[in-house]
């Protein structure tokens, strides 16, 4: 009987709602937008200084290690394949 | 000679009077007896088996004859269970089985519930928790067992858990600790892509209502908010809002919004690809900024000071989704943070899982209405993936920075599902374009959406 007045209800409710939505995420976007210009960001020292360490040891590691690990490989391979063989 | 006479007489007499029939039974015989002593399968129960079934079928040993021992213990039987089935007792066991309680309807329940059990076990579709929601329908609807009346178990998970809103409140504070914001407050513009994927909500509230205009439907405004709320794909909210709008429905609208949550990757894609063009999918966006912690601690408190300012309704669902994440972040309760996005989460997931379940009732879930919410939560699913994709084009073309179009389609929440198939969408176009902290955004932003959409149904129709 009423159905018409509900779907009114309903069109009203759908831009009611969508607009609310859209207001409140916005001022929250206002809010994060706030924050990244005050807040100062995190010191980047440490995990820098992490890096530079990890670097050149990582670099001195692999330039010693692809013969090394080519022969420890191909000791490894034929040792497993002479029992089998 | 008459010894050798007599045993060759009683030789042929075994050898005459035995036939093929109970050769094979005494070879039968022989072999558990073999399996029972050699291959010790079962020696308590086979020897003594096999035993008997060397006697019984030895020829002329009259064992089986009356007065013979397997012919007497097979009569014992017979009187035993001649004197049982003579009492009442059994008479009234036989109504209390299921086999005699059964209905058609109960037994539909019963096969939903198994169905929802294979598509969880053998399909892995959110097996979390449809595999205790298949096992509530299950229990709720066995004749006679009471789980659902008052004093069972069932009836007291529902009433307490779910009726209150107890359980998909602390399961959306363990989703708050488990949720990274950093994407989204790397690229704050994606809140905008949560809040469009919203409109698949409104859409099918108006939808729901239009379905009255067909004879057999009768949603009232809360019936329809609370079926709408599917579209929000977040299984808690829609829990919570169908608990205090229409716990009628609760148990198809639960049921609803995880299986449709499971097919996200199924669901999605096509809109997705009908929606962009090629070079719209392989859009590469920009690499996100590092978030700070202190923007991560502040950010949950900002949400909640705003829902505390601006939507005091959906404080409920963003309060203890702000708490869960504020625990995360804030670094300094570790314990707490990780009870909750683990040990409590799953807890209360197997009691929200038959909470659900129980509502699975025939009366309750075998009826049009629930051919209608099954439609209905499709459509806004389908809605709010396509409307976040528009949006996103939409804001693509005004914007300084690339967007890619399909994280748009992520803004309805399934976290962190959406994401990952737009991820996937993505690397289809353009094998090097992850998308995947890209999408996480609009991902996040879905949460916090439907949660306020959600808060504002509450406002306005509860």
């Amino acid at each position: 009987m009423d159905i018409k007045e509900s779907l009114f209800t309903a069109l009203t409710l759908l831009g009611l709602g969508m607009a609310f939505v859209y207001l409140f995420l916005g001022l929250l976007f206002i809010c994060i937008h706030l924050m990244a210009k005050y807040i100062p960001a995190d010191p980047v020292v440490t995990p820098a200084k992490r890096k530079k360490a990890a670097v050149p040891q990582a670099s001195g590691q692999s330039q010693v290690s692809p013969q090394v690990i080519a022969a420890i490989t191909s000791a490894v391979k034929q040792y497993r394949k002479a029992p089998t063989a | 000679m008459d010894t050798f006479i007599s045993i060759y007489s009683i030789i042929y007499t075994v050898i005459v009077n035995l036939h093929w029939p109970e050769l094979i039974m005494i070879g039968l015989g022989v072999y558990l007896l073999y399996l029972a002593i050699i291959r010790k399968f079962e020696p308590i129960l086979l020897l003594p088996i096999a035993l008997v079934l060397l006697f019984a079928n030895i020829p002329n040993a009259g064992l089986k004859d009356e007065l013979g021992i397997v012919y007497l213990v097979s009569e014992i039987n017979e009187i035993i269970f001649n004197i049982v089935s003579n009492v009442d007792g059994l008479m009234r066991l036989w109504i209390d089985t299921g086999i005699a309680n059964f209905h058609f309807p109960e037994l539909v329940m019963i096969a939903i519930g198994a169905l929802l059990l294979y598509l969880a076990v053998a399909r892995n579709f959110e097996p979390l928790l449809l595999l205790p929601i298949g096992f509530g329908a299950i229990l709720a609807n066995i004749p006679n067992a009471g789980f659902n009346d008052e004093g069972g178990m069932l009836y007291y998970i529902y009433h307490i858990g779910i009726e209150t809103g107890i359980f998909p409140l602390i399961i959306f504070m363990g989703v708050g600790a488990l949720t990274d914001f950093g994407a989204l407050i790397a690229n704050p513009k994606t809140l905008f892509l949560g809040a469009a994927a919203q409109f698949g909500i409104f859409a099918t509230l108006f939808g729901a209502i239009l379905l009255n205009f067909v004879p057999g439907f009768e949603f009232s405004l809360a019936d329809a908010s609370a079926i709408a709320i599917i579209g929000g794909a977040d299984g808690p909210t829609a829990i919570f809002l169908a608990s205090k709008l229409a716990p009628d429905l609760l148990g198809a609208i639960a049921v609803a919004a995880y299986s449709y949550m499971a097919l996200v990757p199924i669901i999605q894609p096509p809109i997705m690809r009908a929606l962009t063009t090629q070079a719209e999918r392989e859009i590469k966006m920009e690499q996100l900024r590092p978030v700070s912690k202190k923007e991560k601690i502040i950010f949950p408190l900002a949400v909640l000071f705003m829902t505390i300012l601006f939507l005091p309704a959906a404080t409920p669902l963003v309060g203890m989704f702000c708490l869960g994440n504020l625990m995360r972040e804030s670094g300094v309760v570790d314990r707490l943070s990780s009870t909750a996005q683990n040990e409590l989460i799953n807890i209360v997931t197997i009691f929200l899982g038959l909470g659900v379940g129980s509502k699975l009732s025939a009366d309750k879930f075998l009826n049009l209405e629930t051919l209608g919410i099954l439609g209905l939560g499709a459509i806004a699913f389908s809605i709010g993936t396509a409307s976040g994709v528009i949006m996103a084009k939409i804001m693509g073309r005004f914007s300084k920075h690339p967007i890619n179009p399909l994280i748009g389609a992520a803004g309805v929440s399934a976290v962190p599902m959406a994401a990952r198939v737009a991820n996937k969408v993505g690397l289809e176009a353009n094998p090097h374009n992850f998308l995947l902290m890209h999408a996480m955004g609009p991902n996040v932003a879905g949460v916090l959406g439907s949660a306020v959409a959600a808060g504002v149904l509450l406002a306005l129709v509860g």
